[in-house]
């Protein structure tokens, strides 16, 4: 009994050891750039860390965020919600649903105001490109990696139904909050680039870009903050 | 195969970072229970059956368990189910309680909640969810387990598996960021200070000086690329150091509060045990140096002796200050002038008319001049902010001579109660009046 005991010790010693070693090797594998290793295992990635291990690393790499990207929002009501769908937009009452999150953050760092605002902000990123996940994909594409830009492809896809159907929710919820009449919720993405180094003294405001993000039937079920409540502008 | 029996010995032996191990589940714990208490308000919002999140624990943990977990998401009440018992796990890691069980409880829960929305996790929020897997295997806190028990192997492995695992991610992170051309070029600092969501409009201005935002962001990048070499250094200890300063830096200006806690304990987490108790004993003495500043305790026999001259209306009043000073009463100060206790030390006293002079008395070892006042300096704690100035004019082959000019311009008024026939004293009359009216 004594040498069955010992014999599985060692057995489960020997099988953690293994398990250290495999983990790690797939572990760097799965972190490190597009490569034609990570290519070519790119399926067992997926399959143990992608699925079971999921990380990434790049952490403002290669290039930090350099560009405030602010959820905008313009509830409808019924009358503007049908000329809006034959491109009619109203021009004015549109409102920043992400900005003053931010500066409340700033005001108060013991908060959750930056929880509050990443899955807007997150949701923005993946329905315009994918998402952080899919930059290294993005590279390894522009390199020639046609299994790279299968897989960007994909990611785009996917990752715009579900952003998509978020940014709906948040602009829902906004819309219960300020303007119960509505009926609809046209959203948009306003895009303010940082000031470049050379210019970083002078007065002159980036130019900002604003990019349709659809127009959407409101959800009436959505919970809601309860902080857009006279607050957003 | 030494190596190799070394490290199989390691493994063995006895568990590693005990210390760094309850560190790290404090930090996290701590982690936890801000989200929980900051984010609770907003529960229903970002988890409910009616909330933002349209995500399912199914592809982690399998269709029928997946689905099973994900009836807590039905309810609002379940939603804050979790997150009471996260709270409750988390709390438990912080006090050191059931800590393989809080763990496992933690992790669960920490995982529903991020696979039902994961667009709100960041950089912590991940090396969380991967750490709690390893934590799962180390030896609750509080208990002992024999050495070279199976307990023992397991827990060591995973403390191998932790620090791997941030040796991964800063490997990864500094790697990818030197790819990145506002990496290379120094300004991604700037750049990262110019987006509302990471930065801090007061500190802003400060990434405008390209000595600052050059030197911090190659900084940044330095620190990530070397960690790896560094922790098997001897830099291992500033190399920590810095990256405690660096996510300080992060939690201040990028405001990412729960990311700076869990990396400080990871980095914590890698300090050896045998590191801590020196940082022990070297912090107890420490205290016990502060404890006699602050409390000094009165020594039974003073440790040293000062020959003054006591005809020096000015070596008196600085005599006076260094008793005041002398809160221990390791001091004691003496007139030349007005006996002849100098003569058993080996003194002259045409040697103390040109300098004054300190006795060691527990060495007897004798010091003249601006020796003698470096030797003050050392004994008497509110002296000590002089000794680098008094050190650096040593150094400079100043401080004798500045001592003698200062010494040769005093001031000589004799006791008239001495000062019999044999009291010479060549001075200055009206100095001497206006000394004396002054007292």
């Amino acid at each position: 009994m004594k040498r069955v005991k010992r014999s599985l010790s060692c057995a489960v010693r020997a099988a953690a050891l293994l398990w250290l070693v495999t983990h790690f090797t797939l572990t760097v594998a799965y972190v490190m750039p597009i490569n034609p290793i990570k290519i070519r295992h790119m399926r067992l990635l997926d399959m143990t860390i992608g699925t079971y291990f999921q990380q990434n690393w790049s952490l403002f790499a290669p290039n930090p965020l350099s560009n405030d990207q602010a959820l905008i929002a313009r509830c409808l009501s019924a009358e503007e919600g049908a000329a809006a769908g034959e491109g009619r937009l109203p021009v004015n009452g549109w409102h920043d649903l992400s900005t003053p999150f931010w500066a409340r953050f700033q005001q108060n760092r013991f908060s959750a105001y930056d929880r509050l605002v990443r899955p807007q902000s997150n949701a923005i990123r993946e329905y315009m490109a994918g998402g952080p996940e899919l930059e290294e994909w993005y590279e390894g594409c522009k390199k020639g990696y046609p299994e790279a830009c299968k897989r960007v492809e994909d990611g785009v896809a996917r990752s715009r139904q579900w952003s998509g159907e978020m940014l709906k929710k948040i602009g829902s919820g906004f819309c219960l909050e300020t303007d119960r009449a509505a009926t609809h919720v046209a959203l948009g993405l306003r895009e303010t680039p940082a000031v470049p180094w050379s210019k970083r003294h002078s007065d002159e405001a980036p130019e900002t870009k604003v990019y349709n993000l659809g127009i959407y039937p409101l959800d009436r079920a959505v919970a809601t903050t309860g902080l857009h409540i006279g607050g957003a502008k | 195969m030494k190596t190799l029996r070394n490290a199989l010995g390691w493994l063995a032996d006895e568990p590693r970072q005990l210390t760094g191990v309850r560190i790290l589940q404090v930090a996290i714990g701590l982690m936890l229970l801000f989200r929980v208490f900051t984010e609770i308000p907003f529960a229903s919002y970002l988890w409910g059956p009616r909330s933002i999140a349209n995500g399912s624990t199914v592809a982690l943990f399998g269709l029928v368990p997946g689905a099973l977990l994900d009836t807590a998401f039905a309810t609002d009440a379940g939603v804050r189910l979790v997150l009471g018992l996260m709270g409750a796990a988390a709390l438990a890691l912080v006090l050191g309680l059931r800590t393989r069980l809080a763990t496992g409880v933690a992790w669960l829960t920490f995982m529903m909640l991020n696979l039902r929305l994961p667009s709100l996790g960041d950089g912590g929020d991940n090396i969380v969810q991967l750490v709690l897997v390893y934590m799962l295997f180390l030896i609750p806190a509080g208990q002992a387990r024999a050495r070279g028990s199976l307990a023992v192997w397991l827990h060591n492995v995973a403390v191998i598996a932790i620090g791997a695992q941030l040796v991964v991610l800063y490997l990864t992170s500094g790697f990818l960021k030197t790819h990145g051309s506002v990496w290379q070029n120094g300004t991604a600092l700037y750049m990262i200070g110019q987006v509302e969501w990471f930065s801090l409009p007061a500190l802003r201005g400060m990434f405008k000086d390209p000595y600052v935002v050059t030197l911090a962001t190659y900084s940044s990048m330095m620190f990530q690329v070397w960690f790896p070499v560094a922790i098997f250094s001897r830099m291992k200890l500033p190399w920590i150091l810095m990256g405690i300063c660096f996510h300080l830096g992060i939690a201040t200006f990028m405001g990412l509060i729960t990311f700076s806690t869990v990396m400080i304990g990871m980095e914590l987490f890698l300090i050896t045990d045998g590191e801590y108790g020196r940082m022990r004993q070297r912090a107890a003495e420490l205290r016990g140096r502060l404890a006699r500043f602050l409390f000094p305790q009165v020594e039974a026999e003073p440790r040293m002796l000062l020959f003054i001259d006591g005809f020096c209306p000015k070596c008196r009043a600085v005599g006076r200050a260094l008793g005041k000073m002398d809160r221990r009463g390791a001091l004691r100060v003496s007139s030349f002038r007005h006996g002849d206790e100098y003569a058993a030390h080996g003194i002259t006293a045409e040697a103390l008319e040109r300098r004054m002079h300190v006795v060691d008395l527990t060495t007897g070892e004798v010091r003249a001049g601006f020796a003698a006042a470096r030797a003050l300096a050392s004994l008497i704690l509110y002296l000590y902010p002089l000794r680098p100035l008094l050190a650096a004019l040593d150094l400079a082959g100043l401080g004798e001579r500045l001592y003698d000019a200062l010494a040769s311009r005093r001031l000589i008024v004799p006791d008239p109660a001495l000062c019999g026939a044999s009291c010479n004293a060549d001075f200055d009359a009206p100095a001497v009046a206006e000394a004396v009216r002054e007292g």
